[in-house]
């Protein structure tokens, strides 16, 4: 479980997280939506340390996330960035292995631990060591999600993933990180500014708005019990919304149906 | 990052090698360095020394040309850099001792015996103030010497502004021989020779071994009242030499009183006129004969080109690499301590903007004495700049997404720099070296004045004596190293930087 509790952040005079508190309980999905601004990336990277609250705490199985403890805590949170973050000077192999390589772990566990994760994010094993900049969009959010994924982490962050991927490529990965997720039983937070995503993706939805978690629950719980009227309007702007409320598990809206059963 | 650690270690031993060999060896046994100051009589004279001293095949001698002023250049004799040097006795009397009073050798020996010194071989002229006019305006007025001024009231004087202040010069002129005219309207010296030369003006002060009294074909009138003080060239050594290198001082004893003035001006329009080279010159001076001309290819292609050459690049990597060890380290500190950035960058800023000369002059007391030192601690606080501002702009400008991996994953701090933010930096910390070392090529030009060599030695002679020839001899190889060192650098580039960082172009060519 990871708790965030009472978290404020203020940039001069803007607010980007008013006081904020959420638990992403040991197992689930959760998409974090909300409009641009809303202060969803802010707070994924309260999470993970990268930006430091002005009060507030953040907690994993109830361990305190401190600047003491944060380098340490951070090897056990998978974080992948929206245009992948990959070192553009080491080959994918290496870029995957690195923390492993760190950590000095040994070479041999480290190739077979390779091996399986490149099959799990379906990486060709002879691209491993092609550079970053010669892999396309898609390819790269995979080696990025390798790297998140590559000690195992019982907990993972991804700040829109997808969002720079053409809708092809994006609607195969979709596929393939909701087989991932349910799969390997992680608490996972995906921040997505589309609904349709979130809904699929996301077995939890949290909606914020300027800098507050407006109501979080299933997505059923959304659609049907809104908390503000925010929530109804912010739904209903995006496509896929209307295919959740008029034919659920048919179509595209197989979003909701599918969002809806799963754990 | 192995790779850099690799490239580090060799650097510092090529520079300690390159120190070794290029740095002013002192005095040993079997080495005899003779100086000169910064004026042409005095580079032919050293140059004579050093010839004379090399045929008697007792030691290896060198010549540190145009050191620089009086001072400077008795600095070193004192301090052992050089063992001997020519010297006027006025000079070693008035402005070396403090002692005017002291007229001749023996009272001048008594002064700089107990600094270890001594100061012998007259070498048979007096460079002094004289007193020269146009030939036939002397020859139709029947003027010889200065007593003969006295019954010419007509004669029209301009003299050099000095001479008119100094109470050696023209006071004493008038004094000594009683003449009547008013003092006259100081001048500046290379304008008087156009107005005696014109007939603007009848007479002028010279010093007695001027060229120009060759080229404007002068009359040099006799001081029979000795109105003007002696200035006669002598050597002045340590005072161990007789005893250190017996044969070379007996053969150096040898020239002495073989210099006439008629002589000393001759080998000065050698250099000054007829563009002939001070080792030509000495060896016609030895040999009998006239100083071959000198091509500019010769003097490009001199033997003391391989010197001026590891002198010169023992500055600039020595100034680099040290600006490396510094100034990297300081880069990052302001890329990472966004705090401390702003005065970093300023102070390194504000080291630019000291004018080099200023510089030198403020580091010389600070290290009591000129030559490599000083002058490598003023390169090396301007190889920063580029150094400092290429760590700090090559980190700043990570892509954040890049940083917020780095940190993300875990990685400690010492992976993070070794690992990522260094290699992503690597070539604009590559660039800001490159543009430190292309840049101290020309600064380290400057050294020179300070007695520390390379190529700024010919363009500070140039420079001195007004030889646009020499000039350019040490300026296109300036220019011609800047250019191997730019080349060298983008050679470095492809072997440092990471293949997928590099500038399209070197990828591609991969």
């Amino acid at each position: 479980m990871i708790e965030a509790d009472g978290i404020t952040k203020t940039y001069g005079a803007r607010t980007a997280l008013a006081p904020t508190s959420i638990r992403f309980a040991a197992g689930t999905t959760t998409a974090l939506i909300g409009p641009s601004g809303c202060g969803k990336s802010t707070l994924l990277r309260v999470l993970i340390g990268l930006v430091r609250p002005d009060a507030g705490t953040v907690a994993y199985d109830g361990a305190r996330l401190t600047p003491e403890t944060a380098e340490a805590m951070r090897r056990r949170v998978g974080f992948v960035l929206q245009d992948g973050g990959l070192f553009p000077h080491l080959s994918l192999r290496r870029n995957v292995t690195l923390l492993a390589d760190v950590l000095g772990q040994a070479p041999a566990r480290v190739a077979e631990r390779l091996d399986a994760i490149a099959d799990l994010v379906r990486i060709p094993r002879a691209r491993l060591d092609a550079a970053p900049r010669d892999l396309s969009g898609g390819e790269r959010q995979r080696v990025s999600i390798a790297r998140a994924l590559f000690l195992d982490p019982p907990w993972v962050l991804l700040d829109e993933p997808l969002g720079a991927l053409d809708p092809i490529t994006r609607r195969g990965l979709q596929d393939e990180l909701r087989q991932l997720f349910d799969r390997l039983k992680k608490t996972v937070v995906i921040v997505t500014h589309d609904v349709g995503e979130a809904v699929f993706l996301g077995s939890r939805v949290a909606l914020m708005h300027d800098g507050r978690v407006v109501q979080e629950g299933t997505p059923r719980d959304l659609v049907d019990r809104p908390a503000t009227p925010f929530v109804s309007e912010f739904l209903k702007a995006q496509r896929g919304l209307e295919d959740l409320e008029v034919a659920p598990g048919a179509g595209r809206g197989r979003a909701l149906g599918d969002g809806g059963a799963a754990p | 990052m192995k790779r850099a650690a690799s490239l580090v270690l060799p650097l510092i031993a090529s520079a300690v090698a390159i120190a070794a060999a290029a740095l002013p060896r002192t005095s040993s046994a079997a080495t005899l360095t003779v100086g000169s100051k910064r004026f042409t009589e005095s580079y032919i004279l050293g140059e004579i020394v050093r010839l004379v001293a090399e045929r008697a095949g007792e030691a290896s001698c060198v010549h540190r040309q145009g050191l620089g002023n009086t001072g400077i250049v008795f600095e070193a004799l004192s301090a052992g850099s050089i063992d001997v040097y020519p010297e006027y006795t006025g000079t070693i009397a008035r402005e070396l001792l403090h002692a005017p009073a002291a007229k001749d050798l023996d009272a001048i020996n008594r002064l700089l015996a107990p600094r270890g010194l001594a100061a012998g071989i007259p070498l048979g002229f007096n460079d002094t103030y004289a007193i020269a006019m146009r030939a036939e305006t002397a020859r139709a007025k029947g003027i010889r010497a200065l007593g003969d001024l006295a019954a010419h009231p007509e004669v029209r004087f301009g003299m050099s502004s000095e001479f008119v202040e100094r109470e050696d010069g023209w006071p004493s002129l008038v004094r000594t021989y009683g003449l009547a005219a008013p003092p006259p309207r100081g001048l500046d010296h290379g304008l008087a020779y156009e107005a005696l030369a014109r007939g603007e003006i009848d007479a002028t002060d010279v010093y007695s071994t001027d060229a120009a009294i060759e080229r404007y074909g002068l009359a040099v009138l006799d001081d029979d009242r000795a109105a003007f003080p002696r200035y006669d060239a002598v050597l002045l050594y340590r005072a161990d030499l007789p005893s250190r290198l017996p044969e070379t001082f007996a053969a150096l004893e040898r020239i002495s009183g073989r210099i006439g003035e008629r002589d000393m001006r001759r080998m000065n329009a050698d250099a000054e006129i007829r563009g002939a080279t001070f080792p030509s010159i000495a060896a016609a001076f030895v040999d009998g004969g006239a100083p071959r001309p000198t091509s500019f290819l010769e003097r490009l292609f001199a033997p003391d080109l391989p010197r001026l050459t590891a002198e010169h690049l023992f500055l600039v990597f020595a100034s680099v690499v040290l600006g490396s060890i510094a100034g990297v380290p300081l880069g990052l500190w302001a890329a990472y301590r966004a705090a401390a950035a702003p005065r970093i960058l300023a102070a390194v800023g504000v080291l630019q903007t000291i004018p080099s000369l200023a510089l030198l002059a403020f580091l010389i007391p600070l290290f009591h004495r000129i030559g490599t030192a000083p002058a490598l601690t003023a390169l090396f606080l301007y190889s920063l700049l580029p150094i400092v501002r290429g760590a700090y702009t090559g980190i700043t400008e990570i892509a954040p997404p890049l940083r917020e991996s780095a940190l993300a994953l875990g990685l400690p701090w010492r992976s993070r720099l070794l690992r990522i933010d260094l290699p992503l930096a690597s070539r604009s910390i590559l660039a800001g070296v490159r543009t430190s070392a292309v840049i101290s090529v020309g600064t380290a030009t400057i050294a020179a004045f300070i007695g520390a060599g390379g190529y700024g030695e010919r363009i500070a002679s140039g420079l001195a004596l007004n030889d646009g020839t020499l000039l350019l001899a040490g300026a296109i190889p300036s220019a011609a190293l800047a250019l191997v060192v730019e080349w060298g650098f983008g050679a470095l580039e492809r072997w440092v930087v990471p293949l997928p960082l590099r500038a399209p172009s070197d990828a591609r060519r991969e």
